[in-house]
Protein backbone atom coordinates (compact mmCIF):
# COMPACT_ATOMS: atom_id res chain seq x y z
CA UNK A 1 0.00 0.00 0.00
CA UNK A 2 1.31 3.24 -0.94
CA UNK A 3 2.53 5.66 1.99
CA UNK A 4 1.37 8.89 2.25
CA UNK A 5 4.97 9.95 1.40
CA UNK A 6 4.83 8.94 -1.68
CA UNK A 7 1.85 10.07 -2.51
CA UNK A 8 3.15 13.47 -1.24
CA UNK A 9 5.91 13.04 -3.26
CA UNK A 10 4.27 12.94 -6.28
CA UNK A 11 1.93 15.70 -5.59
CA UNK A 12 4.61 18.21 -4.80
CA UNK A 13 6.78 17.04 -7.20
CA UNK A 14 4.19 18.45 -9.56
CA UNK A 15 2.66 21.46 -7.27
CA UNK A 16 6.53 22.68 -5.89
CA UNK A 17 8.11 22.38 -9.50
CA UNK A 18 6.86 25.64 -10.35
CA UNK A 19 10.83 27.38 -11.19
CA UNK A 20 10.41 31.39 -9.66
CA UNK A 21 11.56 33.51 -12.08
CA UNK A 22 15.31 34.75 -11.50
CA UNK A 23 15.48 37.86 -9.06
CA UNK A 24 11.65 37.17 -8.21
CA UNK A 25 9.68 38.37 -6.08
CA UNK A 26 11.19 41.93 -5.36
CA UNK A 27 10.40 42.60 -1.95
CA UNK A 28 11.69 46.53 -2.55
CA UNK A 29 9.23 46.90 -5.40
CA UNK A 30 6.77 45.46 -3.67
CA UNK A 31 6.85 47.83 -1.52
CA UNK A 32 6.86 50.82 -2.79
CA UNK A 33 3.61 49.46 -4.83
CA UNK A 34 2.21 48.73 -2.00
CA UNK A 35 2.72 52.18 -0.26
CA UNK A 36 1.25 53.10 -3.52
CA UNK A 37 -1.49 50.98 -2.90
CA UNK A 38 -2.13 52.30 0.96
CA UNK A 39 -1.92 56.07 -0.31
CA UNK A 40 -4.88 55.38 -2.67
CA UNK A 41 -2.32 56.09 -5.69
CA UNK A 42 -2.23 52.73 -6.82
CA UNK A 43 -1.07 52.81 -10.66
CA UNK A 44 -3.15 51.62 -13.08
CA UNK A 45 -2.43 49.19 -15.80
CA UNK A 46 -4.74 50.53 -18.54
CA UNK A 47 -5.60 48.21 -21.08
CA UNK A 48 -6.66 49.15 -24.09
CA UNK A 49 -8.30 46.21 -26.50
CA UNK A 50 -9.86 48.63 -28.68
CA UNK A 51 -10.22 45.48 -31.03
CA UNK A 52 -10.73 43.28 -28.69
CA UNK A 53 -14.05 45.54 -27.39
CA UNK A 54 -15.00 46.11 -30.31
CA UNK A 55 -15.59 42.35 -30.78
CA UNK A 56 -17.19 42.20 -27.77
CA UNK A 57 -19.31 44.79 -28.53
CA UNK A 58 -20.16 42.95 -31.79
CA UNK A 59 -20.56 39.97 -30.15
CA UNK A 60 -23.92 40.78 -28.38
CA UNK A 61 -25.24 39.65 -31.94
CA UNK A 62 -29.38 37.80 -32.47
CA UNK A 63 -27.88 34.54 -32.05
CA UNK A 64 -27.57 32.50 -29.07
CA UNK A 65 -24.01 31.81 -27.86
CA UNK A 66 -24.16 29.54 -24.47
CA UNK A 67 -23.92 25.90 -23.37
CA UNK A 68 -26.50 23.66 -22.48
CA UNK A 69 -28.93 24.53 -19.51
CA UNK A 70 -28.82 20.64 -18.06
CA UNK A 71 -31.35 22.40 -15.13
CA UNK A 72 -33.62 23.99 -16.66
CA UNK A 73 -33.11 27.43 -14.35
CA UNK A 74 -33.26 30.49 -16.22
CA UNK A 75 -34.18 33.84 -15.03
CA UNK A 76 -34.60 37.06 -17.63
CA UNK A 77 -33.44 40.35 -17.74
CA UNK A 78 -35.44 41.87 -20.40
CA UNK A 79 -33.63 45.18 -22.27
CA UNK A 80 -35.42 46.43 -25.36
CA UNK A 81 -33.23 45.39 -27.91
CA UNK A 82 -30.84 43.71 -26.05
CA UNK A 83 -31.90 40.81 -23.93
CA UNK A 84 -29.46 38.51 -21.42
CA UNK A 85 -30.91 35.60 -20.18
CA UNK A 86 -29.32 34.07 -17.02
CA UNK A 87 -29.15 30.55 -17.22
CA UNK A 88 -28.48 27.49 -14.88
CA UNK A 89 -26.46 24.39 -15.93
CA UNK A 90 -23.62 23.41 -17.69
CA UNK A 91 -22.94 21.34 -21.05
CA UNK A 92 -21.71 22.55 -24.38
CA UNK A 93 -24.27 23.56 -26.53
CA UNK A 94 -22.45 26.34 -27.41
CA UNK A 95 -20.78 25.37 -30.37
CA UNK A 96 -23.52 24.89 -31.94
CA UNK A 97 -25.04 28.24 -31.29
CA UNK A 98 -22.01 30.47 -31.39
CA UNK A 99 -21.26 32.20 -34.17
CA UNK A 100 -17.59 32.65 -35.24
CA UNK A 101 -15.98 36.02 -36.22
CA UNK A 102 -14.56 36.41 -39.26
CA UNK A 103 -11.78 38.38 -37.99
CA UNK A 104 -11.06 40.92 -35.06
CA UNK A 105 -11.86 43.80 -36.24
CA UNK A 106 -9.06 46.41 -36.12
CA UNK A 107 -9.33 49.97 -34.56
CA UNK A 108 -7.79 52.76 -37.30
CA UNK A 109 -7.20 55.72 -35.43
CA UNK A 110 -8.74 58.98 -36.87
CA UNK A 111 -7.90 62.60 -36.10
CA UNK A 112 -10.91 64.06 -35.59
CA UNK A 113 -15.04 63.43 -35.47
CA UNK A 114 -15.37 63.94 -39.01
CA UNK A 115 -12.87 61.71 -40.14
CA UNK A 116 -14.63 59.23 -38.04
CA UNK A 117 -18.06 59.86 -39.54
CA UNK A 118 -16.50 59.70 -42.86
CA UNK A 119 -15.17 56.40 -42.29
CA UNK A 120 -17.81 54.84 -40.44
CA UNK A 121 -20.23 56.32 -42.82
CA UNK A 122 -22.92 57.63 -39.93
CA UNK A 123 -22.10 60.73 -37.50
CA UNK A 124 -21.74 59.37 -33.92
CA UNK A 125 -23.26 60.63 -31.49
CA UNK A 126 -21.28 62.20 -28.43
CA UNK A 127 -21.84 63.13 -25.02
CA UNK A 128 -22.06 66.66 -24.37
CA UNK A 129 -18.84 68.42 -22.24
CA UNK A 130 -18.76 67.53 -18.28
CA UNK A 131 -19.36 63.88 -18.73
CA UNK A 132 -16.13 62.91 -19.32
CA UNK A 133 -13.06 64.58 -18.17
CA UNK A 134 -11.42 64.74 -21.32
CA UNK A 135 -11.76 64.77 -24.61
CA UNK A 136 -11.95 61.84 -26.86
CA UNK A 137 -9.61 60.48 -28.93
CA UNK A 138 -11.40 58.45 -31.72
CA UNK A 139 -10.74 55.56 -34.22
CA UNK A 140 -12.90 53.38 -36.14
CA UNK A 141 -13.12 49.58 -36.78
CA UNK A 142 -13.89 48.14 -39.81
CA UNK A 143 -17.14 46.33 -40.24
CA UNK A 144 -16.95 42.60 -39.77
CA UNK A 145 -19.22 39.64 -39.76
CA UNK A 146 -19.78 36.50 -37.58
CA UNK A 147 -21.41 33.67 -39.23
CA UNK A 148 -22.92 30.34 -38.18
CA UNK A 149 -23.09 27.32 -39.69
CA UNK A 150 -26.19 25.38 -38.70
CA UNK A 151 -25.13 21.46 -38.12
CA UNK A 152 -28.58 19.37 -37.44
CA UNK A 153 -27.26 16.29 -35.72
CA UNK A 154 -25.82 18.06 -32.59
CA UNK A 155 -29.35 20.47 -32.46
CA UNK A 156 -31.10 17.20 -32.99
CA UNK A 157 -29.27 15.89 -29.96
CA UNK A 158 -29.42 18.20 -28.11
CA UNK A 159 -33.06 19.07 -28.51
CA UNK A 160 -34.08 15.40 -27.72
CA UNK A 161 -32.04 15.71 -24.36
CA UNK A 162 -34.08 18.38 -23.25
CA UNK A 163 -37.22 16.67 -23.70
CA UNK A 164 -38.25 18.06 -27.28
CA UNK A 165 -38.51 15.78 -30.57
CA UNK A 166 -35.66 15.62 -32.77
CA UNK A 167 -38.22 16.20 -36.23
CA UNK A 168 -38.68 19.67 -35.41
CA UNK A 169 -35.13 20.82 -36.58
CA UNK A 170 -35.71 20.58 -40.41
CA UNK A 171 -33.52 18.92 -42.86
CA UNK A 172 -32.96 22.20 -44.33
CA UNK A 173 -31.17 23.53 -41.35
CA UNK A 174 -28.20 21.25 -41.86
CA UNK A 175 -24.97 23.61 -43.34
CA UNK A 176 -27.57 26.59 -43.43
CA UNK A 177 -25.22 29.72 -42.80
CA UNK A 178 -26.64 32.82 -40.58
CA UNK A 179 -24.72 35.68 -40.69
CA UNK A 180 -24.18 39.28 -38.36
CA UNK A 181 -23.22 41.98 -40.16
CA UNK A 182 -21.34 44.23 -37.82
CA UNK A 183 -19.90 47.97 -37.53
CA UNK A 184 -18.16 49.87 -38.69
CA UNK A 185 -17.62 50.58 -34.56
CA UNK A 186 -16.96 54.06 -33.55
CA UNK A 187 -14.31 54.29 -30.43
CA UNK A 188 -14.24 57.37 -28.51
CA UNK A 189 -11.51 56.91 -26.01
CA UNK A 190 -12.00 59.28 -23.00
CA UNK A 191 -8.29 58.51 -21.21
CA UNK A 192 -9.28 54.84 -20.74
CA UNK A 193 -13.15 55.19 -20.63
CA UNK A 194 -14.26 53.87 -24.30
CA UNK A 195 -17.94 55.00 -26.09
CA UNK A 196 -18.34 52.57 -28.60
CA UNK A 197 -21.59 52.66 -31.20
CA UNK A 198 -22.78 50.73 -33.91
CA UNK A 199 -25.62 51.29 -36.31
CA UNK A 200 -27.77 47.84 -35.41
CA UNK A 201 -26.44 44.69 -37.02
CA UNK A 202 -27.92 43.28 -39.87
CA UNK A 203 -28.81 39.39 -39.76
CA UNK A 204 -28.44 37.62 -42.90
CA UNK A 205 -30.32 34.28 -43.24
CA UNK A 206 -31.09 32.27 -46.38
CA UNK A 207 -34.12 32.60 -48.21
CA UNK A 208 -37.55 31.53 -46.45
CA UNK A 209 -35.07 30.46 -42.87
CA UNK A 210 -38.02 30.77 -40.14
CA UNK A 211 -35.89 32.43 -37.43
CA UNK A 212 -38.63 32.06 -34.85
CA UNK A 213 -38.34 28.81 -35.13
CA UNK A 214 -34.30 28.71 -35.29
CA UNK A 215 -34.94 30.68 -31.99
CA UNK A 216 -37.64 28.16 -30.43
CA UNK A 217 -35.42 25.54 -31.28
CA UNK A 218 -32.10 27.03 -29.96
CA UNK A 219 -34.22 27.93 -26.44
CA UNK A 220 -35.00 24.10 -26.19
CA UNK A 221 -31.70 23.07 -27.04
CA UNK A 222 -30.60 25.02 -23.89
CA UNK A 223 -32.57 23.83 -22.07
CA UNK A 224 -35.70 26.04 -22.00
CA UNK A 225 -39.13 25.22 -21.03
CA UNK A 226 -41.46 24.49 -24.77
CA UNK A 227 -43.79 26.58 -23.65
CA UNK A 228 -40.96 29.59 -22.73
CA UNK A 229 -39.11 28.72 -25.75
CA UNK A 230 -41.90 29.74 -27.68
CA UNK A 231 -42.81 32.80 -25.69
CA UNK A 232 -39.32 34.19 -26.25
CA UNK A 233 -39.05 32.97 -30.09
CA UNK A 234 -42.24 35.11 -30.37
CA UNK A 235 -41.34 38.41 -29.15
CA UNK A 236 -37.51 38.12 -30.71
CA UNK A 237 -39.58 37.47 -34.21
CA UNK A 238 -41.90 40.69 -32.98
CA UNK A 239 -39.20 42.91 -32.16
CA UNK A 240 -35.57 41.44 -33.09
CA UNK A 241 -33.30 42.07 -29.71
CA UNK A 242 -29.36 41.38 -29.25
CA UNK A 243 -28.95 38.20 -27.31
CA UNK A 244 -26.33 36.91 -24.76
CA UNK A 245 -26.64 34.24 -21.89
CA UNK A 246 -24.93 34.61 -19.16
CA UNK A 247 -24.31 31.31 -16.17
CA UNK A 248 -26.94 31.19 -13.35
CA UNK A 249 -23.02 31.64 -11.07
CA UNK A 250 -22.28 35.15 -12.94
CA UNK A 251 -26.06 36.61 -12.37
CA UNK A 252 -24.57 39.17 -9.55
CA UNK A 253 -22.24 40.44 -12.33
CA UNK A 254 -25.02 41.36 -14.12
CA UNK A 255 -26.93 44.62 -13.78
CA UNK A 256 -29.16 46.95 -15.18
CA UNK A 257 -29.01 49.97 -15.28
CA UNK A 258 -31.86 52.27 -16.43
CA UNK A 259 -31.76 55.42 -18.71
CA UNK A 260 -34.42 57.55 -20.83
CA UNK A 261 -33.54 55.77 -23.68
CA UNK A 262 -34.40 52.62 -21.83
CA UNK A 263 -33.15 50.17 -19.84
CA UNK A 264 -29.13 48.99 -20.33
CA UNK A 265 -27.04 46.42 -18.88
CA UNK A 266 -23.86 46.16 -17.09
CA UNK A 267 -21.61 43.28 -16.95
CA UNK A 268 -19.00 43.33 -14.24
CA UNK A 269 -15.65 41.58 -15.02
CA UNK A 270 -16.43 40.62 -18.53
CA UNK A 271 -12.59 40.75 -19.59
CA UNK A 272 -11.24 39.49 -16.14
CA UNK A 273 -11.08 41.26 -12.77
CA UNK A 274 -12.33 45.20 -12.71
CA UNK A 275 -13.39 45.11 -16.50
CA UNK A 276 -17.18 46.20 -16.95
CA UNK A 277 -19.13 46.43 -20.20
CA UNK A 278 -22.23 48.63 -20.37
CA UNK A 279 -24.64 48.00 -23.53
CA UNK A 280 -27.73 49.60 -24.54
CA UNK A 281 -29.52 50.57 -27.15
CA UNK A 282 -30.40 54.12 -28.33
CA UNK A 283 -32.97 54.88 -31.02
CA UNK A 284 -30.80 53.59 -34.18
CA UNK A 285 -27.73 53.06 -32.38
CA UNK A 286 -26.13 50.22 -30.07
CA UNK A 287 -23.92 52.01 -27.53
CA UNK A 288 -21.21 50.07 -25.23
CA UNK A 289 -19.10 51.54 -22.68
CA UNK A 290 -16.12 49.57 -21.68
CA UNK A 291 -13.40 50.60 -18.74
CA UNK A 292 -10.68 47.97 -18.16
CA UNK A 293 -9.41 49.30 -15.06
CA UNK A 294 -12.54 49.70 -12.52
CA UNK A 295 -15.88 48.96 -12.18
CA UNK A 296 -18.55 51.30 -14.37
CA UNK A 297 -21.02 52.35 -11.70
CA UNK A 298 -25.29 52.44 -12.86
CA UNK A 299 -25.14 56.33 -11.96
CA UNK A 300 -22.00 56.70 -14.17
CA UNK A 301 -23.55 54.39 -17.47
CA UNK A 302 -27.05 55.78 -16.66
CA UNK A 303 -25.34 59.60 -17.35
CA UNK A 304 -23.67 58.60 -20.37
CA UNK A 305 -26.92 57.27 -21.48
CA UNK A 306 -28.45 60.32 -20.97
CA UNK A 307 -26.34 62.63 -22.50
CA UNK A 308 -26.55 60.89 -25.52
CA UNK A 309 -29.19 60.58 -28.80
CA UNK B 1 7.68 53.91 5.89
CA UNK B 2 4.48 53.52 5.17
CA UNK B 3 3.18 56.63 4.26
CA UNK B 4 -0.39 56.50 4.83
CA UNK B 5 -2.52 57.12 8.24
CA UNK B 6 -0.52 53.99 10.21
CA UNK B 7 -3.02 51.80 12.02
CA UNK B 8 -3.86 52.15 15.49
CA UNK B 9 -2.68 49.08 17.19
CA UNK B 10 0.94 48.68 17.90
CA UNK B 11 0.78 46.11 15.21
CA UNK B 12 4.68 46.03 13.78
CA UNK B 13 3.32 46.21 9.84
CA UNK B 14 7.09 46.67 8.51
CA UNK B 15 8.30 43.28 10.55
CA UNK B 16 5.14 41.19 9.09
CA UNK B 17 6.01 42.67 5.95
CA UNK B 18 9.06 41.77 5.32
CA UNK B 19 8.68 38.88 7.46
CA UNK B 20 6.35 37.18 4.81
CA UNK B 21 5.92 39.05 1.49
CA UNK B 22 8.54 36.52 -0.01
CA UNK B 23 6.59 33.26 0.94
CA UNK B 24 3.20 34.98 0.51
CA UNK B 25 4.21 36.48 -3.11
CA UNK B 26 5.61 32.75 -3.72
CA UNK B 27 2.04 31.23 -2.59
CA UNK B 28 -0.15 33.05 -4.96
CA UNK B 29 2.21 32.43 -7.94
CA UNK B 30 2.26 28.74 -7.39
CA UNK B 31 -1.57 28.90 -7.86
CA UNK B 32 -1.28 31.76 -10.34
CA UNK B 33 2.16 30.74 -12.25
CA UNK B 34 1.97 34.44 -13.17
CA UNK B 35 4.49 36.60 -11.37
CA UNK B 36 3.30 39.67 -12.33
CA UNK B 37 -0.43 38.75 -11.06
CA UNK B 38 1.51 37.31 -8.10
CA UNK B 39 2.99 40.46 -7.07
CA UNK B 40 -0.24 42.25 -7.59
CA UNK B 41 -2.18 40.09 -5.44
CA UNK B 42 -0.10 39.34 -2.84
CA UNK B 43 0.05 43.45 -2.47
CA UNK B 44 -3.54 43.24 -2.56
CA UNK B 45 -3.64 40.77 0.41
CA UNK B 46 -1.13 42.59 2.33
CA UNK B 47 -3.23 45.95 1.64
CA UNK B 48 -6.01 44.10 3.10
CA UNK B 49 -3.96 43.32 5.98
CA UNK B 50 -3.35 47.19 6.93
CA UNK B 51 -6.59 47.76 6.88
CA UNK B 52 -7.78 44.87 8.67
CA UNK B 53 -7.04 45.77 12.32
CA UNK B 54 -8.59 42.64 13.53
CA UNK B 55 -6.10 40.46 11.61
CA UNK B 56 -3.49 42.34 13.69
CA UNK B 57 -1.76 39.75 16.14
CA UNK B 58 0.22 36.66 16.52
CA UNK B 59 -1.86 34.78 13.71
CA UNK B 60 -1.22 37.93 11.35
CA UNK B 61 0.80 34.86 8.94
CA UNK B 62 -1.81 32.75 9.23
CA UNK B 63 -4.08 34.95 8.13
CA UNK B 64 -1.90 36.22 5.24
CA UNK B 65 -1.88 32.59 4.13
CA UNK B 66 -5.23 31.77 4.43
CA UNK B 67 -6.18 34.79 2.05
CA UNK B 68 -3.32 34.44 -0.30
CA UNK B 69 -4.58 30.94 -1.48
CA UNK B 70 -8.02 32.46 -1.41
CA UNK B 71 -7.26 34.86 -3.74
CA UNK B 72 -4.56 32.98 -5.99
CA UNK B 73 -7.99 30.57 -6.10
CA UNK B 74 -10.11 33.34 -6.89
CA UNK B 75 -7.85 34.22 -9.66
CA UNK B 76 -8.14 30.92 -11.06
CA UNK B 77 -11.86 30.91 -10.78
CA UNK B 78 -12.13 34.69 -12.77
CA UNK B 79 -9.36 33.28 -15.82
CA UNK B 80 -11.57 30.15 -16.07
CA UNK B 81 -14.57 32.25 -16.25
CA UNK B 82 -12.89 35.07 -18.37
CA UNK B 83 -11.76 31.87 -20.96
CA UNK B 84 -15.33 31.12 -20.79
CA UNK B 85 -16.52 34.31 -21.88
CA UNK B 86 -13.81 34.74 -24.72
CA UNK B 87 -15.73 31.64 -26.05
CA UNK B 88 -19.23 32.74 -25.85
CA UNK B 89 -18.23 35.92 -27.43
CA UNK B 90 -16.58 34.11 -30.04
CA UNK B 91 -13.64 35.87 -29.66
CA UNK B 92 -10.00 35.50 -28.12
CA UNK B 93 -8.48 37.44 -25.97
CA UNK B 94 -5.11 38.57 -26.86
CA UNK B 95 -2.18 37.85 -24.32
CA UNK B 96 -1.51 41.29 -22.80
CA UNK B 97 1.01 39.88 -20.45
CA UNK B 98 4.41 39.36 -21.79
CA UNK B 99 4.95 36.41 -19.16
CA UNK B 100 1.95 34.37 -21.06
CA UNK B 101 3.30 34.97 -24.25
CA UNK B 102 6.04 32.47 -22.82
CA UNK B 103 3.19 30.55 -22.05
CA UNK B 104 3.40 28.17 -18.96
CA UNK B 105 4.33 24.31 -20.14
CA UNK B 106 1.09 22.04 -20.25
CA UNK B 107 2.10 20.70 -16.94
CA UNK B 108 1.73 23.81 -15.50
CA UNK B 109 -1.51 23.96 -17.37
CA UNK B 110 -2.96 20.85 -15.51
CA UNK B 111 -1.75 21.71 -12.13
CA UNK B 112 -3.94 25.49 -12.20
CA UNK B 113 -6.77 23.01 -13.51
CA UNK B 114 -6.96 20.65 -10.69
CA UNK B 115 -5.86 22.93 -7.73
CA UNK B 116 -9.04 24.75 -9.51
CA UNK B 117 -11.11 21.97 -9.45
CA UNK B 118 -10.59 20.86 -5.18
CA UNK B 119 -12.46 22.27 -2.99
CA UNK B 120 -11.03 25.03 -1.64
CA UNK B 121 -9.60 23.71 1.74
CA UNK B 122 -7.95 21.19 -0.12
CA UNK B 123 -5.79 23.32 -2.87
CA UNK B 124 -5.13 25.89 0.45
CA UNK B 125 -3.47 22.49 2.31
CA UNK B 126 -1.50 21.29 -1.05
CA UNK B 127 -0.41 24.99 -1.94
CA UNK B 128 0.86 26.34 1.82
CA UNK B 129 2.26 22.69 2.33
CA UNK B 130 4.17 22.76 -1.11
CA UNK B 131 6.06 25.54 -0.11
CA UNK B 132 6.99 23.59 2.72
CA UNK B 133 5.13 24.94 5.70
CA UNK B 134 5.11 21.77 9.05
CA UNK B 135 2.25 20.40 10.00
CA UNK B 136 2.17 23.16 13.04
CA UNK B 137 2.73 25.44 10.80
CA UNK B 138 -0.36 24.38 8.30
CA UNK B 139 -1.96 24.36 11.55
CA UNK B 140 -1.96 27.19 12.70
CA UNK B 141 -2.30 29.19 8.97
CA UNK B 142 -5.89 27.53 7.99
CA UNK B 143 -7.11 27.38 12.50
CA UNK B 144 -6.95 23.55 12.26
CA UNK B 145 -6.43 21.29 14.84
CA UNK B 146 -2.65 20.17 14.72
CA UNK B 147 -3.68 16.21 15.47
CA UNK B 148 -6.02 16.59 12.22
CA UNK B 149 -3.78 18.09 9.50
CA UNK B 150 -2.17 14.60 8.80
CA UNK B 151 -5.50 13.29 8.07
CA UNK B 152 -6.75 16.09 6.31
CA UNK B 153 -3.38 16.46 4.33
CA UNK B 154 -3.48 12.95 2.80
CA UNK B 155 -7.12 13.52 1.79
CA UNK B 156 -6.23 16.47 0.08
CA UNK B 157 -3.13 14.99 -2.06
CA UNK B 158 -5.52 11.73 -2.64
CA UNK B 159 -8.39 14.61 -4.24
CA UNK B 160 -5.37 16.08 -5.92
CA UNK B 161 -3.91 12.68 -7.89
CA UNK B 162 -7.35 11.36 -8.35
CA UNK B 163 -8.00 14.55 -10.34
CA UNK B 164 -4.98 14.97 -11.73
CA UNK B 165 -5.42 11.00 -12.92
CA UNK B 166 -8.68 11.71 -13.88
CA UNK B 167 -8.40 14.48 -16.19
CA UNK B 168 -4.79 13.73 -17.97
CA UNK B 169 -3.76 9.68 -16.87
CA UNK B 170 -1.10 9.17 -14.79
CA UNK B 171 1.72 10.73 -16.07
Amino acid sequence: METHDHLEEWVNTRVAAVDLPPGWPNEDVARRRLEQHIAGRRPRRVVLWVALTAAVFAAFVVLPQSRAIAQRLWDQVFLGRLQVLIADGSGAAASFFSPELKHSPEARPVASVEEASRAAGYAPRLPGPGVFATSPRYSVTEATSATLQLRTPGIRYLVARAGGSASEVPDTWNGALLEVRIGPVVVADYAGILLLQSRPFELITPANFDLEAFYRIAFRSLGISERDARTLSTDLRISPALLTFMPKEDEGLVHEFKSRLGTGVLIDEVYGHGKTLAVWSGADRLYALFLSTGHITREFAMEVANALD
Amino acid sequence: MMTAEAPADSFDFEVVFHCHYRRIARVIYRVVQDPSRADELAVDVFCKLWRHSSAHGPNAAGWLYRSAVRVALDELRRRSRREKYERWFGVSAPSTDPERAHEVSQERTRIRTVLGSLRSSDAQLIVLRADGLSYEELAQALNLKPASIGTMLRRAHESFRKEYVKRYGDA
